[in-house]
């Protein structure tokens, strides 16, 4: 979630809009793939991804929806991984070095939601609380607080 | 709160090496990296790796970086 400040401070330009679109249509399409066997959910991610609205699409350039067609597998559904990945990759420009980095953060981001995630790490600060609510929304904000809280 | 208890920053002396340069530049330990304080070897370790691979340490450039971040934490609904 802070991460999608950092993209929107280093995308440039006047793209918040931009960058809450891709957010909000990559967390509905999360959403739906968890309500689904692995490999139903993933394709719908893919979709997500191919139906991007017009605002998130624009904050994108050339390569970008590669490594987020890529980034949805490695995340979700690494036992879907196979050489032709890599390939793809390599397709659209990648050398080996870029795509071990993609790869590389990935599992960075992976491994830091697990930690936040498994043991209620939550987002505090009435700064950070508003930019959560502009990103997720006000219910889905308030869920994580109550997730959060002492039982 | 986490759900789990955390030793102050200044608990040991390696703790409170690692925790040192949020101090400098004046602001709390990022919860995220808090919570790995019962290991101070893997909280040193995990900030060696966040270095080497985020925030620009990349051959990706920190913006490819936050993309990747960003879809990665919002697949998984996480509010980190």
């Amino acid at each position: 979630m802070s991460h999608a400040g950092f993209l929107r401070d280093h995308t440039g330009g006047d793209c918040e809009a931009g960058v809450i679109a891709l957010v909000q249509a990559l967390k509905a399409a999360g959403d739906e793939a968890a309500k689904q066997p692995l490999i139903a959910g993933v394709a719908r991610v893919h979709e997500a991804i191919d139906t991007l609205p017009a605002e998130a699409r624009a904050i994108l350039s050339g390569g970008d929806l590669q490594i987020l067609h890529f980034t949805a597998e490695a995340a979700l559904a690494p036992r879907q991984m196979e050489r032709a990945r890599v390939a793809y990759l390599r397709d659209a420009g990648f050398d080996d070095t870029a795509i071990h980095d993609i790869v590389h953060v990935v599992c960075c981001f992976s491994y830091m939601n697990r930690l936040a995630d498994s043991l209620g790490v939550e987002v505090v600060g009435p700064e950070r609380l508003a930019w959560a609510e502009r990103l997720y929304g006000a219910d889905a904000t308030a869920a994580h607080t109550a997730w959060a809280a002492p039982g | 709160m986490p759900w789990i208890d955390l030793p102050a920053d200044d608990a040991t002396k390696d703790l409170e090496r690692a925790t040192r340069p949020y101090r400098k530049e004046g602001r709390p330990v990022p919860s995220v990296i808090a919570i790995m304080k019962p290991n101070v070897r893997a909280l040193r370790g995990v900030i060696q790796m966040n270095n080497a691979v985020t925030f620009g340490g990349s051959s990706l450039g920190q913006r490819r970086e936050e993309l990747i971040a960003t879809a990665t934490s919002a697949l998984n609904e996480c509010f980190y």
